[in-house]
């Protein structure tokens, strides 16, 4: 069994570009993948990450046969992972490879279509639009595409599933199931989460601002980040950085808010810290779940207060780069943390103007280069109360 | 793979519904919640009394089909106020992760939650990271698998045939699961196989079949394997004729196994072999 699991392959699509190279480049300019929703029409004045790459651009790009019915969440879901194993170079063969994916929309872009037909007479619609409705089909498809051989699973715990998918990778490959797993997320923007964040009156019609005292709410966002964990027993191309804590926990408050006092996320994150043995000192970076809703960073920004008191960690929200992801909003989210713990960057928060008064210490807001870290944290919490947090950090050697 | 769950509580709602008044005392609370997180909420908490216990420290779901009721009933209100002045309840519950965070939020419990939306597989999968949990040193993880079939959904598998082969079902079945022995133990679930997508009847017979020894029931889940399995000699019951077939319908067919075991001396083991339509089949062998 393994004492440690490696990242040895990253791979991610979002607002800010196809690749992984494409999301430093961004990260580092500081513009925002954030523009005005262009996807479908809808009667909502809504800003968005969209991935600026039609369903048919990104069909072609992955070589799939024509004439069959796509889902927007596998077709960037496949991008993604198929980056993350062609960047570890590792070979399947002999292996146990699975697939660990998080999608909150599954293929809800194509059963939005259905509907439309559907609904006047019950005899209409194309019954083949259905068949990727479900969150598993996504997840079937690209274990398929990739060849692989080993446990297969897809996790919906809204917007922590792809934290929880990585959580569950670790686990699985340290219980000795698998030798390496595909763990992250996608998600696809629909007209069915951009009416339900704005029934809820958390969409920001300008740009989020992300702890910010005057954020008025969330953007959008699509796109997938998938990370390939090894065992310590396999050997690979490369190690990033090693997984070293992890930890899931829930609110229990209230189905969709945050509690005042943080309780859950309070928990994720402290139960990620203790399992890393490491000092809050040696963390260089926090990547927040920080979405820009007033409840989220302000419950957010109380749980980081007491964990670390007044010596809170640099930290940044990313979603004013790319929106809110959702389901893959922690898969984006690992691998930006990832490149940070490895090219020494703190990210800026960028739309930032004015403290709030929960946060004592605001967000890093100007880049950060050269930083020397030996470890990096991310936050993801999910409707239901549902907190993931994950650590990173740079201990290399396997033992 | 080897597993070591302990069943120490079962329960579990399908075609008759309970009193809910009796599970969820809140009238608010139990209108507003979709009839699938009526029945997983009530049947988890009649799982949780059977196995006498107050509190547990994770609860992995698994789910087919998700929270349909509240999806499709968000969608179509977008569709027919093309947008406008939506309600967001049904958008907040329509995550599949609702049930678990229902029981939660009900028990005020901050443990490990987590929700498997895989098929088939589904429950499976909440049963797999149940046991690596268990592994991992917590105490009680309570797993379950629920589906709910709506009109609509009715209708559109009808529309791709599937009423022709198969019977309607849907339903919620929890489980107490613990790594020790207890008096109270209704079985043990010792191997969980989930097996891969390409793999046929009678390569997953094989695998079941290996599992036999005197005394061993087989309650299948698919009408191939059933006659496969039968011809071969084994004993079989296909229990779908009961539960009907839904993705989670595995779950149901846990539950039958458990209660099958403590009435039923003459049987020493139960292999459930399922498979719903094209998708992967699983087995779980659970004993005395």
């Amino acid at each position: 069994m393994a004492t440690d699991v490696f990242v040895a392959g990253i791979g991610c699509i979002s607002a800010l570009g196809t690749g992984v190279p494409n999301q430093r480049g961004a990260l580092i300019s500081g513009k925002t993948g954030v523009v005005p929703l262009t996807l479908f029409n809808t009667i909502h004045k809504v800003r968005a990450g969209e991935v600026s790459r039609s369903n048919e651009e990104l069909r072609i790009n992955l070589g799939l046969s024509e004439g069959k019915e796509y889902s927007r969440t596998t077709l960037l879901g496949l991008v993604a992972a198929k980056e993350a194993l062609e960047d570890s170079a590792l070979r399947i063969d002999g292996l146990r490879v699975g697939l660990i994916s998080a999608t909150s929309v599954g293929g809800m872009d194509v059963s939005e279509l259905f509907y439309r037909e559907y609904l006047p007479d019950n005899r209409r619609g194309r019954l083949r639009q259905l068949i990727g409705h479900d969150c598993g089909a996504s997840t079937q498809f690209i274990y398929r595409q990739l060849g692989l051989n080993g446990f297969c699973t897809t996790i919906n715990t809204a917007c922590s599933s792809a934290n929880n998918a990585i959580m569950l990778g670790a686990r699985m490959i340290k219980s000795g199931l698998v030798d390496a797993v595909i763990a992250g997320g996608t998600d696809s923007l629909c007209r069915f989460t951009v009416n339900g964040f704005s029934s809820l009156g958390i969409l920001d019609s300008e740009h989020c601002k992300p702890f910010d005292a005057e954020r008025k709410g969330l953007n959008l966002g699509e796109g997938a980040g998938y990370l390939l964990l090894v065992s310590d027993k396999i050997g690979c191309k490369k190690r990033y950085c090693r997984v070293s804590g992890y930890a899931n926990a829930n609110d229990a408050f209230h189905q969709t808010a945050s509690s005042p006092n943080g309780e859950g996320a309070f928990l994720a994150m402290k139960g990620a810290f203790e399992m890393s043995k490491i000092t809050a000192g040696e963390i260089g970076y926090i990547n927040v779940h920080g979405t820009g809703t007033q409840n989220n960073d302000a419950s957010e920004a109380i749980a980081m207060h007491r964990l670390f008191g007044d010596s809170i960690p640099p930290f940044s929200s990313t979603k004013g780069y790319t929106g809110h992801a959702l389901g893959a909003a922690g898969g984006i989210e690992s691998v930006f943390t990832i490149l940070a713990l490895e090219g020494g960057y703190v990210w800026p928060n960028i739309n930032f103007s004015s403290k709030m008064d929960e946060c004592v210490h605001p967000p890093q807001t100007k880049l950060l280069t050269g930083i020397n870290m030996h470890a990096a944290m991310t936050n993801s919490f999910g409707f239901g109360g549902n907190c993931t947090t994950l650590i990173f950090d740079k201990k290399l050697d396997s033992v | 793979m080897k597993t070591n769950l302990y069943i120490k509580g079962a329960a579990g709602i399908s075609s008759i519904e309970p009193d809910y008044k009796d599970f969820i005392q809140d009238a608010g609370l139990r209108r507003r919640m979709s009839r699938v997180i009526r029945m997983s909420v009530a049947s988890s908490i009649m799982a949780m009394s059977e196995a006498n216990e107050k509190s547990f420290d994770a609860i992995v779901t698994g789910t087919g089909w998700g929270c349909l009721a509240d999806t499709e009933k968000f969608l179509i209100s977008i569709i027919n106020n093309d947008e406008r002045l939506l309600n967001p309840s049904s958008f907040i519950q329509s995550t599949s992760n609702t049930v678990g965070a229902q029981i939660a939020l009900m028990s005020g419990d901050k443990c490990y939650n987590n929700t498997y939306v895989h098929g088939s597989s589904s429950f499976e999968c909440a049963l797999a990271d149940a046991d690596l949990l268990l592994k991992e040193g917590k105490r009680v993880v309570l797993t379950g698998g629920f589906d709910e079939l709506t009109p609509t959904k009715k209708h559109l598998l009808g529309r791709m045939g599937m009423w022709r082969s198969h019977k309607e079902g849907e339903g919620a079945a929890f489980f107490v699961l613990t790594s020790e022995q207890c008096d109270n133990s209704r079985g043990i679930i010792k191997h969980l196989e989930i097996c891969g997508i390409d793999e046929n009847s009678n390569e997953i017979c094989n695998k079941a079949e290996l599992m036999n020894e005197a005394g061993t029931l087989y309650l299948t889940g698919d009408k191939e394997i059933d006659s496969i399995l039968q011809k071969r000699g084994l004993k079989t019951e296909d229990y779908k004729t009961l539960t009907g077939e839904f993705p989670t319908a595995s779950a149901q067919g846990l539950l039958l196994a458990v209660n099958r075991l403590s009435s039923d001396a003459d049987i020493a083991k139960i292999v459930i072999v399922s498979r719903y339509v094209k998708d992967v089949a699983t087995i779980i062998e659970i004993s005395r």
